[in-house]
C-alpha cells in the first residue's frame, strides 16, 4: 500500500498547487494529482499567457504612438513569432518556479488522471483515489484522509458551434496562434471575449463582438461596461448586442460566417476566423463524483463556506464550484479549505471583497456591488465619480481615459462598490480591496495621503467625490 | 480510555477470551496466518499458535460442524465465515444441529459455539460479498444473533456470545470495521444478550434499528435535533430473540416509530419488530409504523450508483425521520 | 405571515348586529382557531365570538359596548400561514350542512380528523374535545404531541376541555365538532354487508345527536296519565272534524296543547344552557319529530301556547305534510324550545328521548293502551299513557320536572267533553 495521504488534490491548477503549498505548511502529507502541467489554466491556457499577449498588444499601439511622446520610431511591425516566443518563455519560467515549489513542499506529484473511487471494504467511506497513466503503467492508489478537487474549468461552446481549432475556436485555441487572422468574430462580450478583442485589435486585426443580452460586460456595472464600449469601439471593435446567433447558419470555407438575429433582423456576419467565449464549465465528469454523496448542481459542485461537499471530508475549491472564476479566487478557497482540513479555523471568504479585473486596455477592475446590484438589494446609495482626465499623472501617461467611481451606502457610509475604468486600476483595485476588509468608509479613502503625481490619487478624489468634496473636479 | 475501530474491538474481544479461558478457539478460511481477509484475528496465531487458531479448508459446512462437534464436546469454538453471504453451504449444520441439540437431547447437551460473519454492503463488494443474511436465521428458536453497532458493544457482546451456552450467530458489519471508532474500556466487561440499547434519548419519533445503522440514525438524529426534532433510537443489538420489552417501551414513547435495515424489506427482522409493535401499542401510536429498508431485489448491485440506491445512508435515514416527525 | 380580520359573525338567524360586552383577549395574544376572543351581546343570545385564526392578536378595532353590524371588523389578527384561513362570517352560515363542507376548506386540514390510536385514547381519557385542539401535524392533523401539550395545558383551563362548558349558541355554529366521533373505530364491511354512505340528513341526525349525548347530561322520568275522558271527547269529535276540516285530529294535537299550557306554568322546561346562565325563552315554539323513510325532521310549531287544539293539529298536519314532501323550510326548523314526541305512533310505551340541542328537555308520549287500573278499590278499564321526560340536569332537577309533568298530567286528564273546546 502506498505512502499515508492527509490530502490528495485532484487538479494541480492554482487552487490546487496553492493548496497544496498550504497543507503542507500546516505539516500534511500532500499527494496532488495532475494529469497536464502544473498552474493550470492560469499558468498554462488563461491569466498568464494572455496577459503576455495584451502587454505586446498594448506595447505595439504605444510604440505607434511614440512620436506623440517625441520618440520617432521608423516602420514599427509585429513579429507575432517573438510575441508568442515571449509569450511561451513567461509560462515556463513560472511553471519551473511552482514546480520547485512542489518539490520545496515536499508535495508528491503524480502527473496522471485521478478519480474518486466509492467505499470499499479497507476504505469504508468514498475519496480513495486511482491514479490512471497516459503511459499504461498500472493505476496508482491512494488512500488520503481528505481529498480536495480543484479539477478547474474549461472553455464552454454553444450547441452547435463545434470547436474545430482552425476556424471555430476558444480561447486555448487563440492563445496558440501562429499568425494572426485579418478578421475575427468574438461570440460572447464578456470578460474573455472583450480581453480578446483588445488584444486583438491593438494587433490590427479587425473584430466584431457579438453580445447576446443588451450590454457587454454585462457583470460590470452599466458605466463601466458603457465606457469600454465607447472606448474600444473608438479604437476600431465593432460591437454588436442584443445578437442572438444561430449556430445552424455556420458556414466553414476559407472563412466563417454565422448568421445573428439583431432586432428581428437576421444579419450575415463573416470574418476569417470565429473565437467563442460564453463562459467556463467545470470539469465535473470523469473523476468519480458518481461514486460519492457529492452534490453538484447547474454543473457545479456544491459546498459550504468552508468547501466541505456533501461528502465532509471531501472539499471542492476553485472554477469548479462556480462562483467567482478567478484564479485569486480559487487559490484563496483552497488555504480556506485546507485551513479547515487543519483545523485552523480560517475566515471565510467574502465575494463582495474580491476583485475582479479585464485586462482589456484599457483595464478594467471592481470590487463590491455594482450600482444595479446595490439598488436591487434596496440599498440607498450616493455616488463619487472622477475622471483620469483630471490627474496629473494619467496626463503625463497620455492615457487619459476612463473614471473611478464609488458607490456608498448612505445611510452609514459602508463602502458598497469600487468599478475602475483606466490606466493600470488592476493594480489600484487593492486599495479598494483593503479598504472593503478593513470596513472602510470612502471619507476615510479620501482622508488618506495619495502622493502626488500618481494614478492612485483618482482614488482619493472619487472618494472625495462620493460627499461631493472632490478638490480638482 | 482507548479509541478503537469496530474491528479492533473484535480483534480485542477474541484475544482476551482466549487468554481468559483455554477452551476458546477460532477456525475459519485464513484466520490463522493471514489473520483474516479483514485482519480480525491479526496476531492471533503469532500468540495462541496453530492449536488454537485453525485455518480450515473452504468448506463452511465443515467450519460450522467442527466447531458444533468441538462445542458439544465442551471446547468454546469461534468459528468465522469469511463472509455472511458464504454461510449458505453451514445452514443445515447450523439450524439443523446447533439449533436443535439443547432441546433434542433434553438438556444433556449443549453446544456453546459462536459464528461470527461479516455482513453487509457499501463496500463496493456486489453480489456476494454483501448481503444481510441475518433473517435466515431469526426463526429458529436455539439460535442466538446478534449484531453489534458500536466498538464497544463488539467487545462486550462477542465476549458474551463466547461465554453463552448456546450457539450465537455473530454478524459485524463490514463497512463498520474500519469506519466506525469508540471508546473501549480496558477491563473485561460483557455486555447481555438479548436486551436492547436506548442509544439516544428522544421525545418526537422513535427509530428502531441494528448495526450500522444505528449509527446513520444516531448522524441524521444530529442533525434533526438542529430543526428541533428529537429522535429516540433503539439498537436492537440481539435481533433474536427480540427484546421485546425494550420495544414496546421505545414506541410507546413518542408513538411515531421508524425501523431501518439494511436488509431486504420484505420479510426482514423489522417486520416482527412492527409485530411487536402493533400487538402491543395500539393506542400509543401515533402515526403507521414506518419501514425503511433495502429493496427487494435478489442481491446488492455492483455499479456505485445502484449500490447507493440499494444501500441505506444517513441521508436516507434523516429523510424518513422527518417525514414521520411531521406527520 | 399575513394580517387577517375578524368580523363580527351572524350570530344567529335573523341577527344583523351584536354589542361586544367584553373582550376576552389584548393585543399580543396568541389565540388559537376557535378560541373565544369576544363577548358579545345580540337581541337574542349572548354569545362568545371565536377567532377564525390561529395568530397573535394585532389590533383590536372595535372597543367594548361598541354595537357592530354582522360583518364589521373587530380587530386584526396575524397569522402564520394565511392558505389556511376562513372567513368568519361564513362558519356561522345558517345551514347546518352548509357549514359542514365549509369545514375542510384549505387542504392542509385534510388530515385534522384523522386520528391517531394514540390521539383518540389520550383524548378520551382527558376529556377533551379534539375539535379545539390546533394540530401541528402534515395536513393539520392532531398528533399525540398536540394532545400531550393540551394536557399539560388542561389545569390552566384550555378550552378545548370539556366541551359543555361551551356556551351551547357558540357551538351553533359548530354543530360539525361533535362530528369526527364517529371515526372513533375504522369499521370494515363484511362481504354481503350494505354499506350505505352517511351523508345529508343522516349525518346531521347522527352530529346532532352526538353532540346532545355526549353535551347534554341526561335524566328521566315518567308519568302514567289516565286519558279515558281524552279519548271519550277526541272519539267524539274525530270524525266530523275530519269532514269539516279537511285532516284528521290526533291524540298528540291535544298532548302538545297540554305541554305547551303547562311549559306556560313552568319556564323552567323551556330553557336553553348557555354557560354560565341560563336562558328562559319566552316564546314557547314546539318541535315535533316526523320521520320520513330513513330520515327524521323536527320541525316546529310556533306559539304552540297560543294556539287552539285545532291550530295545533293544523299546525301538526302541515308540518307533516311538509315533511313527507320535502318542502320543510329552514324558518320551519328554527327556534324549537321544547320537543314534544310522538313515541306512541310506534306503538312504544317506554322510551328514553335524546334531547333536542340545545333545548332543556323532550318529552316522548307513548301509545295510548286500555289497561286494568283500580280505581276506587275497583278495577277499571281505563286508557293509559305513559309520558317520559328526558331533561338536562344541567338545568332542571327531578321537583320542578316532577311538578311539571304532574301539571300536564292534570290538564290532560281533565281533558273531557265538557271542560275542552278544540276550537
Amino acid at each position: 500500500m502506498a505512502k499515508d495521504y492527509d490530502l490528495a488534490i485532484l487538479g494541480g491548477g492554482t487552487g490546487g498547487y496553492v493548496a497544496a503549498i498550504r497543507a503542507s505548511q500546516l505539516g500534511l502529507q500532500v499527494a496532488l494529482v495532475e494529469r497536464g502541467e502544473i498552474g493550470g489554466t492560469c499558468l498554462h491556457k488563461g491569466c498568464i499567457p494572455s496577459k503576455a499577449l495584451l502587454r505586446s498588444a498594448e506595447v505595439y499601439r504605444q510604440t505607434q504612438q511614440a512620436s506623440e511622446f517625441g520618440v520617432d520610431t521608423n516602420d514599427v511591425s509585429l513579429n507575432f513569432k517573438q510575441v508568442q516566443a515571449r509569450k511561451a518563455s513567461i509560462v515556463k519560467t513560472l511553471h519551473q518556479g511552482v514546480q520547485a515549489l512542489m518539490k520545496k513542499g515536499k508535495i508528491d506529484v503524480f502527473s496522471g488522471y485521478g478519480r474518486m473511487l466509492g467505499p470499499s471494504i479497507f476504505s469504508p467511506i468514498p475519496g480513495t483515489i486511482s491514479i490512471e497513466y497516459d503511459n499504461g503503467d498500472e493505476n496508482t492508489m491512494i488512500v488520503p484522509k481528505h481529498v480536495l478537487i480543484a479539477t478547474g474549468s474549461k472553455p464552454k461552446s454553444l450547441p452547435g458551434l463545434e470547436i474545430d481549432g482552425t476556424y471555430v475556436m476558444t480561447s486555448d485555441e487563440a492563445l496558440e496562434l501562429e499568425t494572426l487572422p485579418q478578421s475575427i468574430l468574438i461570440v460572447g462580450g464578456g470578460v474573455i471575449g472583450i480581453e480578446w478583442a483588445s488584444m486583438l485589435t491593438d494587433f490590427g486585426v479587425d473584430v466584431t463582438v457579438l453580445e447576446y443580452v443588451d450590454r457587454i460586460l454585462p457583470t460590470e456595472d452599466k458605466d463601466i461596461s458603457n465606457e469600454a464600449k465607447k472606448l474600444l469601439s473608438k479604437r476600431g471593435v465593432r460591437f454588436v448586442t442584443s445578437a442572438k446567433v444561430m449556430p445552424e447558419t455556420l458556414t466553414k470555407e476559407s472563412g466563417v460566417t454565422v448568421d445573428a438575429e439583431v432586432d428581428g433582423e437576421t444579419i450575415t456576419f463573416a470574418a476569417e476566423k470565429m473565437l467563442v467565449s460564453v463562459g467556463r464549465m467545470a470539469n465535473v465528469d470523469n473523476i468519480g463524483i458518481e461514486n460519492t454523496d457529492i452534490i453538484v448542481e447547474n454543473g457545479f459542485i456544491q459546498t459550504n463556506d468552508m468547501y466541505q461537499t456533501k461528502e465532509p471530508h471531501i472539499y471542492a475549491v476553485g472554477d469548479v464550484i462556480g462562483g467567482l472564476q478567478l484564479a485569486h479566487m480559487a487559490s484563496h478557497e483552497g488555504i480556506v479549505a485546507v485551513e479547515h482540513i487543519a483545523n485552523v479555523e480560517p475566515f471565510p471568504i467574502n465575494e463582495a471583497h474580491v476583485p475582479v479585473c479585464v485586462y482589456s486596455s484599457p483595464e478594467i477592475a471592481r470590487v463590491g456591488l455594482t450600482e444595479e446590484q446595490a439598488k436591487e438589494e434596496g440599498l440607498d446609495v450616493k455616488i463619487g465619480k472622477f475622471p483620469f482626465k483630471a490627474v496629473g499623472k494619467s496626463l503625463v501617461h497620455g492615457e487619459t481615459d476612463g473614471f473611478v467611481k464609488i458607490i456608498a451606502n448612505k445611510d452609514n457610509d459602508d463602502l458598497i462598490g469600487v468599478h475602475m475604468i483606466g490606466p493600470h486600476v488592476t493594480d489600484m483595485i487593492t486599495e479598494a480591496g483593503l479598504a472593503q476588509v478593513l470596513d472602510a468608509t470612502a471619507w476615510e479613502i479620501g482622508g488618506t495621503i495619495h502622493p502626488h503625481p500618481s494614478l492612485s490619487e483618482i482614488m482619493g478624489e472619487a472618494a472625495l467625490a462620493v460627499d461631493g468634496k472632490q478638490i480638482h473636479g | 480510555m482507548p479509541v478503537m475501530s469496530y474491528i479492533q474491538a473484535v480483534t480485542t474481544a477474541l484475544k482476551e477470551e482466549m487468554q481468559r479461558d483455554e477452551n476458546v478457539f477460532i477456525l475459519g478460511e485464513d484466520v490463522g496466518k493471514k489473520g483474516g481477509v479483514f485482519r480480525a484475528t491479526d496476531g492471533l496465531y503469532d500468540e495462541f499458535g496453530d492449536a488454537r487458531v485453525l485455518d480450515t479448508p473452504l468448506a463452511e459446512s465443515a467450519i460450522a460442524g467442527v466447531g458444533i462437534g468441538a462445542a458439544m464436546y465442551g471446547k468454546r469454538p469461534v468459528a468465522e465465515m469469511q463472509f455472511a453471504d458464504f454461510i449458505m453451504p453451514a445452514v443445515n449444520q447450523i439450524i439443523s444441529e446447533a439449533a436443535r441439540i439443547r432441546y433434542r437431547s433434553n438438556n444433556d447437551w449443549t453446544c456453546p459455539i459462536t459464528i461470527r460473519a461479516p455482513y453487509g454492503g457499501g463496500v463496493h463488494g456486489a453480489l456476494y460479498h454483501s448481503q444481510s443474511v441475518e433473517a435466515v436465521f431469526a426463526n429458529q428458536p436455539g439460535l442466538k444473533i446478534v449484531m453489534p453497532s458500536t466498538p464497544y458493544d463488539v467487545k462486550g457482546l462477542l465476549k458474551a456470545a463466547i461465554r453463552d451456552n448456546d450457539p450465537v450467530l455473530f454478524f459485524e458489519h463490514k463497512r463498520a470495521y474500519r469506519l466506525l471508532k469508540g471508546d473501549v474500556p480496558e477491563e473485561d466487561y460483557v455486555l447481555p444478550i438479548g436486551k436492547a440499547d436506548v442509544k439516544r434519548e428522544g421525545t418526537d419519533i422513535t427509530v428502531i434499528t441494528y448495526g450500522l445503522c444505528v449509527n446513520f440514525a444516531l448522524q441524521a438524529a444530529e442533525k434533526l435535533a438542529e430543526e428541533g426534532i428529537d429522535a429516540h433510537i433503539l439498537d436492537l443489538r440481539t435481533i433474536y430473540p427480540l427484546d421485546q420489552e425494550a420495544i414496546i417501551e421505545a414506541a410507546k414513547k413518542t408513538g411515531k416509530v421508524l425501523l431501518v435495515t439494511e436488509d431486504n424489506k420484505e420479510g426482514s427482522i423489522i417486520g416482527e419488530v412492527a409485530a411487536i409493535i402493533s400487538e402491543h401499542c395500539l393506542f400509543d401510536l401515533d402515526a403507521p409504523i414506518q419501514r425503511l429498508a433495502g429493496p427487494d431485489i435478489p442481491a446488492m448491485p455492483y455499479a456505485p450508483t445502484m449500490e447507493k440506491f440499494f444501500m441505506i445512508n444517513p441521508d436516507k435515514v434523516e429523510k424518513a425521520m422527518r417525514d414521520l416527525a411531521e406527520f | 405571515m399575513a394580517m387577517e380580520k375578524i368580523n363580527m359573525p351572524q350570530l344567529g338567524e335573523s341577527v344583523t348586529e351584536g354589542t361586544i360586552s367584553t373582550w376576552l383577549v389584548k393585543v399580543g395574544d396568541q389565540v388559537n382557531k376557535y378560541d373565544p376572543i369576544a363577548e358579545v351581546m345580540t337581541d337574542k343570545v349572548n354569545a362568545e365570538v371565536p377567532s377564525s385564526y390561529s395568530g397573535v392578536i394585532q389590533e383590536i378595532v372595535a372597543q367594548e359596548g361598541d354595537t357592530l353590524e354582522v360583518g364589521a371588523l373587530m380587530c386584526y389578527v396575524e397569522v402564520a400561514d394565511s392558505t389556511n384561513t376562513q372567513d368568519s362570517s361564513h362558519s356561522s352560515s345558517d345551514k347546518v350542512n352548509e357549514t359542514h363542507e365549509s369545514v375542510d376548506p384549505a387542504q392542509e386540514q385534510s388530515m385534522k380528523k384523522r386520528y391517531s390510536p394514540a390521539v383518540l385514547r389520550l383524548s378520551q381519557e382527558h376529556d377533551i374535545n379534539l375539535e379545539h385542539v390546533e394540530g401541528s401535524g402534515r395536513g393539520g392533523r392532531i398528533t399525540r404531541k398536540d394532545v400531550e401539550k393540551v394536557i399539560a395545558a388542561g389545569e390552566r383551563g384550555h378550552n378545548a376541555f370539556s366541551q359543555s362548558e361551551k356556551a351551547p349558541e357558540t357551538n351553533k355554529t359548530a354543530a360539525k365538532q361533535t362530528a369526527p366521533q364517529h371515526e372513533r373505530v375504522q369499521q370494515e364491511a363484511q362481504a354481503g354487508d350494505i354499506e350505505i354512505p352517511v351523508k345529508g340528513v343522516r349525518k346531521m341526525i347522527a352530529d346532532n345527536m352526538v353532540q346532545s349525548k355526549t353535551e347534554i347530561p341526561h335524566a328521566w322520568m315518567t308519568v302514567e296519565v289516565d286519558v279515558t275522558d281524552l279519548a271519550k271527547l277526541r272519539n267524539k269529535v274525530k270524525d266530523d272534524f275530519k269532514q269539516n276540516e279537511g285532516y284528521s285530529l290526533t291524540y298528540f294535537a291535544f298532548f302538545v296543547k297540554a305541554v305547551a299550557q303547562a311549559l306556560k306554568e313552568y319556564p323552567a322546561l323551556n330553557s336553553t344552557w348557555a354557560g354560565d346562565r341560563i336562558i328562559q325563552k319566552k316564546d314557547i315554539h314546539l318541535s315535533i319529530a316526523v320521520a320520513k323513510d330513513d330520515e327524521l325532521f323536527v320541525p316546529v310549531i310556533k306559539h304552540a301556547d297560543e294556539k287552539t287544539i285545532k291550530g295545533i293539529a293544523r299546525s301538526i298536519h302541515d308540518l307533516a305534510l311538509k315533511a313527507r314532501t320535502g318542502k320543510l323550510t329552514a324558518d320551519d326548523m328554527q327556534g324549537g324550545t321544547f320537543t314534544v314526541n310522538n313515541t306512541g305512533s310506534f306503538g312504544s310505551i317506554s322510551s328514553m328521548g335524546v334531547i333536542n340541542h340545545p333545548q332543556a328537555a323532550i318529552l316522548q308520549v307513548e301509545s295510548i293502551v286500555k289497561r286494568p287500573v283500580i280505581i276506587n278499590d275497583m278495577f277499571a278499564a281505563r286508557d293509559m299513557v305513559n309520558l317520559s321526560l328526558s331533561l338536562d340536569h344541567r338545568i332542571l332537577d327531578g321537583l320542578v320536572c316532577g311538578r311539571f309533568l304532574a301539571r300536564v298530567k292534570q290538564i290532560l286528564e281533565g281533558m273531557n267533553d265538557e271542560t275542552t273546546s278544540i276550537y
